[in-house]
């Protein structure tokens, strides 16, 4: 199951359903000649999906090192312009903006479980029964359009809502619960043994384009949820283990709406990052690094770069699917790693006696900001794009029409306003981070001198990232005879 | 691992032992509030001054003054070289499309 914002998945599995359509579509309509010519010119055509690609390099000319360099160059100009505000009462009331307003009642909420149980329900039949083409199946469009597409978006645009609207909570709530002690020494590790596993299946299996595959997944994944949850207490499970409340409640730090014990608060964007709580041991901070690395790990298995390479390796003698799983080891042993330097930098620099671990727990989450906007910039295009299918295939999920509608060109100007998504999850992480510098140290230069090794993480990420999604897909090697399905 | 609990917060008062790590060979400067370790008079200056203004002595106060003001100082001269690089970065950027992008 698919959980980050994963670049090329969404074009090369989802929207490869949907990439099938549109470009069979596309073959009908006469238009078609003048749509390749651009996409000859721009880059190969998986096409809708690819929206900042066509802003990248290929649409208007720029070869593609200036234009990731650009992108990292925005990221280090925006911390040079937040370097410029060191008004600490300024900083401290923009992150206290904010009211409360009253959670809703208890009817609201059972209204919105009853849907959520309702929709997996129907998922999970109509993965199991429904017809095995994967864009003509409810289940995957829901699951990979709706879900993953759309309300992620939500968790971190508007305000996490899975704890409400979560089925398998639902259900393990309305099981009497064994009340086992949980281990006190695991923490939140098995969440993030949980999230690197989920993403590993969802990378080297066909969970994308299956729906049997994908119902079976989300059943398993269900009996181990409500197992748990049961076993150790709701609110122990779906705090410490499970790896989606997890992602979800990261990017609720992002969403200007936040439920709290006293109701409900509302503040500005990314605010609430700077504060504590979120990440509050080591393993959490595993987390959300991980959280950042599956993204691009996903989006890295489909291009070129990765096919020499898995190619070389294969032909070395190794077999495929211990080097897709070694090198993601090592992908997720590298990325520690470099937080670990950012963190390492930003102590000295700063001059401070605040623990690494300490410093870890505060940083980490500001990088939230900026995984939420390329989920958007990879799921915006294929939202819109497979919409028309989501209403024609849902409205008659057991006998869907033959070729579901999709949305032939979608406008141009969303690319736009992807690239903006990308732009404004930057800043506001750097914005965060210098804020959070500022709540942490003393002196003001020393709050500054804190954001070198983190910025630079940051650049360094963005030109990564950006080469990831303007990069052409390729159909990652060696995955089609040696799924684990 | 253990399990390390809330973030210290300075301006509640408390320090927790876990957010601080002072290597066995270095003398903090300690502050006389909250005992957070501190690596320069200065440091403690501003500490003192930004989370314990209230309960803290004129003499710190003044130290605090001065501490800032001088701080302004420094950070006037990072403004300096902040500005001359975004000023490199806008124009460099501008002078390599003009070039290459035509």
């Amino acid at each position: 199951m698919r959980l980050k914002g994963d670049p090329a998945k969404d074009r090369s599995s989802i929207s490869e359903s949907g990439g099938h359509i549109l470009r069979r579509s596309a073959a009908v309509a006469v238009a078609v000649a003048i749509v390749a010519a651009i996409l000859a010119f721009a880059a190969p055509a998986a096409g809708h999906a690819a929206g900042l690609r066509d802003a990248g390099p290929s649409g208007v000319e720029v070869p593609t090192w200036l234009f990731l360099t650009t992108g990292g160059g925005a990221v280090g100009a925006s911390f040079l312009l937040a370097s410029f505000v060191t008004d600490r009462a300024f900083i401290r009331s923009i992150h206290a903006w904010g009211t409360e307003v009253p959670a809703p009642g208890r009817l609201a909420r059972w209204a919105v479980r009853t849907i959520g149980v309702g929709l997996l329900a129907v998922t999970i039949y109509v993965g199991f029964v429904g017809p095995t083409t994967g864009y003509r199946n409810f289940a995957i469009l829901f699951v990979w359009v709706v879900w993953w597409g759309g309300y992620v978006a939500s968790t971190y645009l508007i305000g996490n809502t899975w704890p409400t609207l979560n089925p398998f909570r639902t259900v393990a709530e309305l099981l009497p619960t064994l009340d086992v002690n949980y281990p006190e020494r695991l923490g939140s590790w098995p969440s993030v043994v949980g999230l690197l596993a989920i993403i590993w299946i969802e990378v080297v299996s066909p969970l994308a384009d299956d729906p049997r595959a994908l119902a079976t997944a989300i059943a398993v994944y269900g009996a181990i949820t409500v197992g748990g949850a049961v076993t150790f207490g709701t609110s122990v499970w779906f705090r410490n283990a499970d790896p989606i409340s997890r992602a979800f409640a990261c990017f609720g730090r992002v969403a200007p709406i936040e439920r709290t014990d006293s109701g409900i608060s509302i503040r500005l964007p990314g605010t609430a990052l700077s504060e504590g709580g979120l990440v509050e041991s080591r393993a959490d901070a595993a987390f959300v690094i991980a959280l950042l690395y599956v993204t691009t790990f996903d989006g890295f298995v489909a291009t070129w770069l990765w096919r020499d390479l898995a190619t070389w390796l294969v032909g070395a003698g190794l077999p495929p699917l211990f080097v897709y799983f070694s090198v993601y080891l090592l992908g997720y042993g590298a990325f520690l790693t470099v937080f670990q330097w950012a963190i390492g930098r930003a102590r000295s620099d700063a001059d401070t006696f605040r623990s690494r671990a300490a410093l870890l727990r505060r940083f980490a989450p500001s990088f939230l900001a900026i995984a939420a906007g390329y989920h958007i910039a990879h799921n915006l295009v294929v939202l819109i794009g497979l919409a028309p299918s989501v209403i024609a295939v849902g409205a008659a999920p057991l006998s869907p029409p033959q070729q579901p509608p999709v949305l032939a060109s979608v406008p141009g100007w969303l690319t736009g306003v992807e690239l903006a998504f990308v732009l404004v999850g930057h800043f506001l992480a750097v914005w965060v981070a210098h804020a959070i510098a500022y709540e942490l140290f003393p002196a003001r230069m020393d709050a500054i001198r804190s954001q070198y090794g983190i910025t630079l993480v940051m650049v360094a990420y963005t030109v990564i990232s950006l080469w990831i999604v303007t990069t052409p897909i390729v159909e990652p090697p060696f995955l089609a005879g040696e799924s684990l399905s | 691992m253990t399990r390390q609990t809330a973030e210290n917060r300075s301006e509640a008062g408390e320090v927790e032992e876990s957010a601080f790590d002072v290597p066995a060979d270095s003398e903090p400067i300690v502050c006389p509030y909250c005992s957070m370790p501190l690596s320069t008079e200065r440091q403690r200056s501003l500490h003192i001054g930004l989370d314990h203004y209230h309960e803290s002595t004129d003499r710190e106060q003044e130290a605090f003054r001065e501490a800032y003001a001088e701080e302004e100082k420094e950070l006037s001269r990072f403004r300096i070289v902040a500005l001359g690089g975004l000023v490199a970065l806008y124009f460099g950027f501008l002078l390599v499309y003009a070039l290459l992008a035509v």
